[in-house]
């Protein structure tokens, strides 16, 4: 990843704002840790989430675009956001009365999709010349999801709506080299490229029905990636 | 390993090792044809005579459009001849001493590209001057078109090894359970002069002392190149004798792996597990009565801000 960054931050440089092209939004890749607490609704340890797949925690991929809004002080931005997640355990197995591990496989493979607003502090950025932005978004969520059994046929789907707030930080990958970054935005329209780290703290649980489990995150999921400016 | 087993672990379907059909003017066998090196091979049942070639062929016609018509010869030689697509035929004289061939069999003719499933690889081997114990040698096999006016008239041929020698076995590390099927992971035996191509895993159904149920058939896997495969089509409650087998490029044997024990059954996946903890969750969309209202404000919120702009 650092290598990856460190590329990155090579080729895609700089561009003073006097000579950027037109900007329009934002377009994101990055992915963030996530372990959903479905375990949450179950008095007992280990629930079934724990007892399939395990302790650790699995990693979301997630892609966006955000089309500006408002660029007066920093930029407000609407945006639509998709990503996939999948854990893969084993289907239990029972022999003599003691449940054990069978070869088949199971997964919990995740959709989200998103409706987000973010703003984001540019404007040091912009005016000063600073590479940092802090950023800040609120994101109506719905998790379309779907279990699979060791044949990989889905066992059942559904989606499962709620919000998200997150809040972080991105660093203006064009201050290590403006002049690649003014190329780039010749060849490419692309204004700026952010390296960014985010928290986000999501609530998904059909907005508290009694009828769904919770995709909520465990606890903070940590994400990072790379956002384009263009 | 009888022969019956063996036969029914050659007529298994081929999974990861490509059967392309004969291309014109090619002469393989049908089952042991390897498409990189463009050759086939005689494996030692093949060669003792105690399973067949099966042999395919695409005819190049030297008389224009293939018409049909009269016999395919297939010969056997140790060379072709020279600048062209035939084997040496006997009774002709021979160019040389160093030429051995010889007629293996005949066929009519029903179509430009041909099957003969019975031609002997023991002959065959034999009329190229080679005997089965000679790991290696290579041969070429022709199907010469002799149309109705006795004219040879179109060749096929392809280029053919003797391979007797079969793979060590390998071991068989564990066996796992499914739902009517078991998971066999394995490790290829180490050292041997000739190394595995493909595997079948083979299951067995066996009493509580581990001897075979009379009238129950062995279940085999597909073929593959991987080290782990599963055995499906098996009974849950039914205890199974699992093994695994390794085949050459040639499609010779190697012995039966150690056995392993296992007994297949119900399996339950991640919502099966799920719902019997009592989960809550069932499936479709199930958004309390605030999701509708937080839609709706989103909704609201995209209205006020395209008005605003």
């Amino acid at each position: 990843v650092t290598r990856l960054v460190l590329a990155l931050a090579l080729v895609l440089a700089a561009a003073p704002a006097a000579a950027a092209s037109p900007r329009w939004g934002t377009f994101e890749i990055g992915a963030q840790s996530y372990r959903p607490d479905i375990d949450a609704e179950f008095a007992a340890s280990p629930g079934p989430y724990e007892t399939v797949f395990g302790r650790g925690r699995g990693w979301m991929l997630q892609l966006g675009v955000s089309r500006a809004i408002w660029t007066t002080v920093g930029s407000l931005e609407l945006g639509l956001r998709t990503g996939f997640f999948q854990d893969r355990g084993r289907s239990l197995f029972e022999r003599d009365g003691v449940v054990e591990l069978s070869d088949e496989d199971t997964t919990l493979r995740i959709i989200p999709t998103s409706v987000a607003l973010t703003y984001r502090f540019d404007w040091l950025v912009e005016t000063h010349g600073i590479p940092f932005a802090p950023y800040a978004r609120v994101a109506l969520e719905r998790y379309n999801w779907w279990v699979t059994d060791g044949a990989g046929r889905s066992r059942r789907e559904g989606a499962t709506n709620g919000w998200s707030v997150t809040g972080g930080l991105a660093f203006l990958l064009d201050f290590l080299d403006p002049s690649l970054a003014r190329e780039l935005d010749r060849d490419s329209g692309v204004n700026h490229t952010y390296l960014f780290v985010e928290l986000t703290r999501s609530d998904i649980d059909d907005f508290g029905s009694s009828r769904s489990w919770s995709l909520s995150d465990e606890r903070f999921s940590i994400g990072a990636g790379l956002m384009f400016v263009f | 390993m009888r022969p019956a087993l063996l036969l029914a672990l050659l007529a298994l379907p081929v999974a990861g090792v490509a059967q392309a059909p004969a291309a014109s003017g090619q002469l393989l066998e049908i089952d042991n044809f390897d498409p990189v090196a463009m050759r086939s091979f005689i494996n030692a049942a093949q060669c003792a005579g105690e399973s067949p070639l099966r042999l395919e062929w695409n005819i190049v016609s030297l008389v224009g459009a293939f018409t049909g018509g009269g016999s395919y010869r297939i010969y056997s030689a140790n060379r072709l001849t020279d600048d062209t697509g035939f084997c040496p035929e006997e009774p002709e004289p021979l160019a040389s001493p160093e030429v051995r061939a010889g007629l293996v069999d005949s066929v009519a003719v029903t179509s430009a590209v041909q099957q003969k499933l019975d031609g002997s690889g023991a002959v065959a081997a034999q009329r190229a001057g080679f005997g089965c114990e000679v790991e290696g040698s290579e041969l070429f096999l022709c199907a010469h078109w002799v149309d109705a006016n006795s004219e040879r008239s179109g060749w096929a041929q392809g280029r053919f090894r003797i391979q007797v020698a079969a793979p060590l076995a390998p071991t068989l590390d564990r066996v796992g359970p499914g739902d009517g099927r078991l998971r066999a992971r394995w490790t290829v035996g180490a050292g041997g002069t000739v190394a595995p191509r493909h595997y079948v895993a083979q299951a067995t159904p066996v009493d509580e002392e581990g001897n075979p149920v009379e009238g129950e058939a062995t279940v085999f896997s597909s073929r593959t190149n991987a080290s782990e495969t599963w055995i499906s089509g098996l009974t849950n409650g039914t205890r199974y004798q699992v093994a695994v087998v390794a085949f050459s490029v040639g499609g010779n044997p190697s012995p039966e792996s150690n056995p392993l024990f296992e007994t297949p059954g119900p399996v339950e996946d991640f919502w099966d597990v799920y719902l019997g903890a009592g989960g809550r969750e069932e499936g479709g969309c199930a958004s309390g009565r605030a999701g509708p209202l937080a839609l709706l404000a989103a909704a609201a919120l995209l209205v006020a801000l395209r008005r605003r702009r």
